[in-house]
C-alpha cells in the first residue's frame, strides 16, 4: 500500500468514531512522517466536528419551552377531539362542494321556462281534456277585495309543477293542440329553441284599469 | 334551582363520562411524557436549524401534535421514537422555508448591503469552523443527518439511537461512519 491508500485507512478508522488504527496502518504511520502529521490533522479535524455537534444538540432547553406546551395543551380540544385530520376536512369540504355544484346544476335545469311550461301543460291535455269553453258560472266572479290570499297547493311527490294558467288560456291551448296536425308549420316551430334576444324587446308595462264598475250578482243579498 | 348539563344527542351520560375518564388519563399519560421528551424535541430541532428561536417553536408545535395524535399511538413505549420523528420532519420544513427566505432577500439585496466576505482571520476562527460545519451538516442527506444529531446528543449511546429510529445498531453505525466521513470531507 502506498501513502494515499494508508491516509484512507486512517480517515476510515476515525471516521468509525475510534482513535485506534489496524496494526498495519500504525507501523505505517510510525515509520511516516507525512502519514502522522495527516493523522494528527485529521484527528484534531474529526474531534472538532464532535464538538461542533455536541455545541449545536445540548444547547440549555429554554425554560420557557414546557410551560408554553403546557399553555398551549389547555386550548386543545384533547387527544380525542381532534379527529378530523386534515385529508378528512378537505374530503369534506370536496364532497360538499360537489354537491353544491350538482345541486346547483340541476335546479337550473329545472326552473328552465319553456321546460317548466311544457312539464307543467303537457300531462293535464294529455290525460284530461278540457272541455272548449267552461259554462257562465264556473267563470271566476270578480271579487270586490283586490286581493285574495290563495293557498298554494300542497306538493306531492309525483305531481309536476303548478303552473298558474287563466281558464280561457288553457282552453284556447286545449284548442290550439287539438288542432295541431292542421297547423304542422307551428306545431314544427314548437320545440324549436327561442332566440336569445327575443325576451329583451319585450316591454310589459302595468295594467291601466281606469274605471272599475263592480255589480252584484243576481240572487245576492245586496241584489 | 334546576343544573342544566350539556349533553351530546345520541350519547348517554355514561359515554360521556367514560369519554372524559379516558380523555384525562390521555392527558396525564402526555403531561407525565411531556417532562421527558420536551427537551429531546428541543434538542433535535436546534441540531437541524441552529436558532433557538426557531427550535423552541418547532419543538412546540412537534409536541402538540404529538399531543393532539397521542390516542392513535398503539405502542406508548415508541413515544420518544415517534416525537423524534414529528420533531425532525417539522424541522426540516422549517429548515427550508428559511433558507428559501434567505435565498429570496440576499437576491433582493442590493450589493453595497451584502455582508463582506469573510477575511482569512475569520476563517480560522472557531466562528467560522462553525459556519462550515454547519453548511455541512445541511448537505448531507437528512437519514445521515438524524443518525448524526442523535448520536450527539448528551446521554445517547448508539443502542437508544437504534431503538429511536427503529433501524438495527449496525445500520446505525454504517450511518454514522458515512456521515462523518463526509463531513470530514466537507470539511477539509
Amino acid at each position: 500500500m502506498n501513502c494515499k491508500q494508508y491516509q484512507e485507512k486512517i480517515v476510515e478508522s476515525l471516521a468509525t468514531g475510534t482513535d485506534c488504527l489496524a496494526p498495519e496502518v500504525s507501523a505505517h504511520q510510525n515509520s511516516c512522517p507525512i502519514c502522522a502529521a495527516f493523522f494528527d490533522t485529521q484527528r484534531s479535524l474529526f474531534q472538532s466536528i464532535d464538538a461542533g455537534l455536541h455545541t449545536f444538540v445540548n444547547q440549555a432547553v429554554p425554560p420557557s419551552l414546557l410551560p408554553s406546551v403546557r399553555a398551549r395543551l389547555e386550548e386543545q380540544p384533547g387527544p380525542r377531539g381532534a379527529w378530523i385530520s386534515g385529508w378528512s376536512f378537505a374530503v369534506l369540504a370536496a364532497v360538499a362542494i360537489l354537491a353544491i355544484s350538482v345541486a346547483y346544476t340541476s335546479r337550473r335545469q329545472t326552473i328552465h321556462p319553456n321546460s317548466a311550461i311544457a312539464i307543467a301543460i303537457a300531462p293535464r291535455i294529455a290525460n284530461k281534456p278540457e272541455p272548449a269553453v267552461r259554462p257562465p258560472q264556473e267563470l271566476p266572479s270578480v271579487s270586490p277585495r283586490p286581493r285574495t290570499k290563495v293557498a298554494p297547493p300542497a306538493a306531492s311527490p309525483e305531481a309536476a309543477p303548478e303552473v298558474l294558467v287563466l281558464a280561457e288560456e288553457r282552453a284556447a291551448f286545449a284548442q290550439f293542440v287539438a288542432e295541431i296536425p292542421k297547423e304542422r308549420d307551428v306545431a314544427l316551430e314548437l320545440p324549436r329553441p327561442e332566440s336569445r334576444g327575443a325576451d329583451d324587446s319585450i316591454d310589459i308595462s302595468l295594467l291601466q284599469i281606469d274605471d272599475v264598475e263592480v255589480t252584484p250578482l243576481e240572487g245576492s243579498p245586496g241584489k | 334551582m334546576q343544573e342544566l348539563v350539556l349533553i351530546h344527542p345520541g350519547r348517554t351520560l355514561e359515554e360521556d363520562s367514560a369519554g372524559d375518564l379516558s380523555r384525562s388519563r390521555l392527558h396525564r399519560e402526555f403531561e407525565a411524557r411531556l417532562t421527558e421528551c420536551g427537551p429531546l424535541a428541543y434538542r433535535v430541532a436546534q441540531g437541524v436549524l441552529r436558532n433557538s428561536a426557531d427550535a423552541e417553536d418547532v419543538a412546540q408545535e412537534a409536541l402538540l401534535r404529538a399531543y393532539q395524535k397521542f390516542d392513535r399511538l398503539k405502542d406508548t413505549t415508541r413515544f420518544r421514537a415517534w416525537l423524534v420523528r414529528i420533531t425532525f420532519r417539522l424541522a426540516l420544513d422549517r429548515w427550508r422555508s428559511v433558507r428559501r427566505r434567505e435565498r429570496r432577500e440576499t437576491e433582493w439585496a442590493l450589493p453595497d448591503l451584502r455582508p463582506p466576505l469573510p477575511t482569512t482571520e475569520e476563517i480560522a476562527s472557531a466562528n467560522a469552523f462553525q459556519a462550515r460545519l454547519a453548511k455541512a451538516l445541511d448537505e448531507l442527506p437528512s437519514r445521515l443527518r438524524l443518525v448524526l444529531l442523535l448520536a450527539a446528543i448528551e446521554g445517547h449511546t448508539l443502542e437508544e439511537v437504534a431503538e429511536l429510529l427503529s433501524v438495527p445498531l449496525g445500520t446505525v453505525k454504517s450511518r454514522l461512519f458515512f456521515a462523518r466521513k463526509a463531513l470530514a470531507e466537507k470539511l477539509r
